[in-house]
């Protein structure tokens, strides 16, 4: 039978979702299925699974001439999402499905050969883009309901098999009376078994790590092999604070477009602390490719990005890092697109002092030669280590310090955390930021003011030591921090002081 | 002495055969052996729903070969498909549904396999 049906679907461009219509005309000719609307592969390929799942669920597949066309036509397809409304549409236009309905509904799903659902990547966006445009009404596959039940505003149905949608749209979804499905966002809390308490000594880089969590400013730890930066680095998750509904709503987002939502946890509450491998490449830390998809450095949006061995990673890829530290969001243009991905991420990385590791070790003598260490301090740029915040020394531990009792637990250190974030949230209320690294220069004029002593130990630093202009700033912001954690108004001097001691990378020049 | 049979009469025996199969089906004859110059096409018939059946009929007296429905490659496709579009606008049955089936003979028996193949690169 000939005929045509418009079948309403959606995909994700960039980490928003965009309303697809998928239009389905049968006619008369020679039999083919064609897909138009600038489909890539995948989008190409769902013509055989479609072919197969409809045969295979018991329908009989038209031998007729059936073009399958994507609006918007201009915006290029990806993804397996498509197969379950193409099935659809081919099976209402051919005359096989007789439901009226089938417009109020939106259909997202990858067909199996046999008819069942899989799963799809961007469910969180897709049904934030329908809540946004009005759609009451998704069906998915099943194993995707906890990931759209995020968004209260639209009820979703899961279903496991073609066969079953045809059947429930064929009673005019009368067995759906029950209640759709909602989930509360925010499971449960996710097990962490990492802790402060675990490690011993190190006072001052705990410290460090409480200052860089509070105020979420880019750190850099240098030691010697074993002296535990790693160990504290991937503590610093258990002491920020979770992350509110907004924010876990956009991190959420870019990871369920990547493919790494995962229902069990739900809505994401930790903050994403993302640890690549040195050997990462330029495009897969900020994002891009062909068909553009977000890096590792917006996967760590509102969260933290670790780089281990900082002088092991190429050169490039440390240098396509600085413009996003600054601007906070990543441009990826491409002849075909231009996309902007979010990339709010405290920078945190972890390097020896030199080759062998052991350059001013107490015990252990470095054997590496002037040369050597000047080649792997170059590896790092100036204009990287100038957007850095604090520069950390981890030294190895004393003997003493191995039977330390009584750390401190990350419990008690969040909590401190909490108390400097909320004079941070009351004072930006109305700036659109969050955070004392966000403040840009017009912001740090207005917040940080200074007492008298505060300036003058500031300028006279400042010329001794011979900052940047953005040194400067960030020693400002990292005292407003610092002031913050006592709860005080002025930047004081004793903060400037404290904030100085952490630019040592400008003070001790390994290099001479 | 049996004189052995030339190829043509074979295959002329083996299309009886197979015209004989799709008239027990219901189907109708409206042409056979129709040659132009992109190819001959076997059968053309139409069945109960007003369908037009293009057939390949391929015989193959022994399987060591492969069965013989594999030897309609793309090639011979398109030389179909071209006839048969040549077929269709001399005729004028623009309108009607298409299809091309393969008929495979072999010693054991018969296979039909409805919907052989498609093209997207004609189109009417």
């Amino acid at each position: 039978m000939n005929g045509f049906k418009n079948i309403l679907s959606a995909s994700v461009y960039g980490i928003n979702g965009h309303l697809v219509h998928v239009e389905v005309d049968i006619s008369s000719g020679l039999p083919h299925l064609s897909i138009i609307g600038l489909p890539d592969a995948t989008v190409r390929e769902a013509r055989d699974r479609v072919i197969s799942a409809i045969k295979n669920s018991g329908y009989q597949f038209p031998t007729k001439k059936i073009i399958v066309n994507l609006a918007p036509a201009e915006i290029r397809k990806e993804g397996s999402a498509f197969d379950l409304p193409i099935a659809i549409g081919i099976l209402a236009a051919s005359g096989q499905i007789k439901t009226k309905s089938l417009e109020e509904w939106c259909f997202i799903g990858e067909l199996a050969l046999d008819g069942q659902l899989r799963a799809v990547r961007g469910i969180l966006p897709i049904a934030m883009e329908l809540s946004a445009q009005k759609i009451k009404k998704l069906i998915l596959p099943f194993s995707n309901l906890k990931e759209a039940a995020i968004v209260q505003s639209i009820d979703s149905i899961g279903i496991h098999s073609l066969k079953e949608l045809i059947q429930l749209l064929e009673q005019e979804f009368i067995p759906l009376s029950k209640e759709p499905l909602h989930f509360s966002p925010y499971q449960e809390d996710p097990l962490n078994s990492l802790d402060f308490a675990d490690v011993k000594g190190q006072k001052f880089a705990k410290r460090a790590l409480e200052i860089t969590a509070a105020g979420a400013h880019n750190l850099l730890l240098i030691g010697p092999p074993g002296s535990g930066k790693t160990m504290l680095s991937k503590r610093i998750v258990t002491i920020l604070p979770p992350l509110s509904l907004e924010e876990a709503i956009e991190t959420t987002k870019i990871h369920s477009v990547i493919g790494l939502f995962s229902s069990k946890k739900g809505l994401m509450r930790m903050r994403p602390f993302r640890n690549p491998h040195h050997t990462i490449s330029d495009i897969a830390l900020i994002g891009g490719g062909q068909n553009p998809k977000p890096g590792e450095i917006s996967l760590a949006h509102n969260g933290v990005l670790f780089l281990d061995e900082l002088p092991e990673f190429e050169r490039h890829v440390l240098e396509v890092l600085r413009q996003p530290l600054e601007s906070r969001e990543v441009v990826i243009a491409r002849s075909k697109d231009t996309i902007t991905y979010p990339a709010n991420f405290m920078l945190i990385a972890a390097m020896n002092p030199c080759p062998c590791g052991f350059l001013g070790h107490p015990l252990h003598e470095c054997v590496c030669t002037p040369y050597q260490i000047q080649k792997y301090m170059a590896k790092i740029s100036g204009p990287l280590l100038d957007r850095i915040d604090l520069f950390l020394e981890v030294p190895c531990l004393k003997i003493e310090e191995y039977e330390e009792e009584n750390t401190e637990p990350s419990q008690t250190i969040c909590k401190r955390v909490m108390a400097a974030k909320e004079q941070q949230k009351k004072r930006f209320q109305k700036e659109n930021i969050h955070s004392n690294a966000e403040m840009n220069a017009k912001q740090i004029k207005k917040f940080c003011k200074c007492t008298p002593e505060a300036k003058s130990l500031l300028k006279n630093a400042t010329e001794k030591l011979r900052f940047s202009a953005r040194a400067y700033d960030r020693i400002l912001k990292v005292a407003k921090t610092l002031s913050d954690m006592l709860n005080q108004e002025e930047i004081e001097a004793t903060h400037i002081a404290e904030a100085l001691q952490y630019r040592s990378l400008d003070r001790i020049n390994y290099l001479n | 002495m049996m004189i052995k049979k030339t190829t043509r009469q074979i295959g002329q025996e083996k299309e009886k055969e197979a015209l004989h199969f799709f008239e027990e089906k219901g189907w109708k004859l409206i042409a056979k052996n129709v040659l132009y110059r992109t190819g001959e096409i076997d059968l053309i018939l139409k069945d109960q729903e007003n369908t037009i059946i293009f057939v390949e009929v391929k015989y193959r007296s022994s399987l060591s070969h492969g069965v013989p429905q594999l030897t309609v490659l793309p090639y011979k496709q398109n030389r179909l498909i071209k006839s048969a579009l040549t077929f269709i606008k001399k005729n004028k049955l623009q309108g009607h549904d298409f299809r091309f089936d393969v008929l495979a003979l072999f010693p054991a028996g018969i296979e039909h396999i409805p919907n052989a193949f498609s093209s997207a690169k004609y189109s009417i």
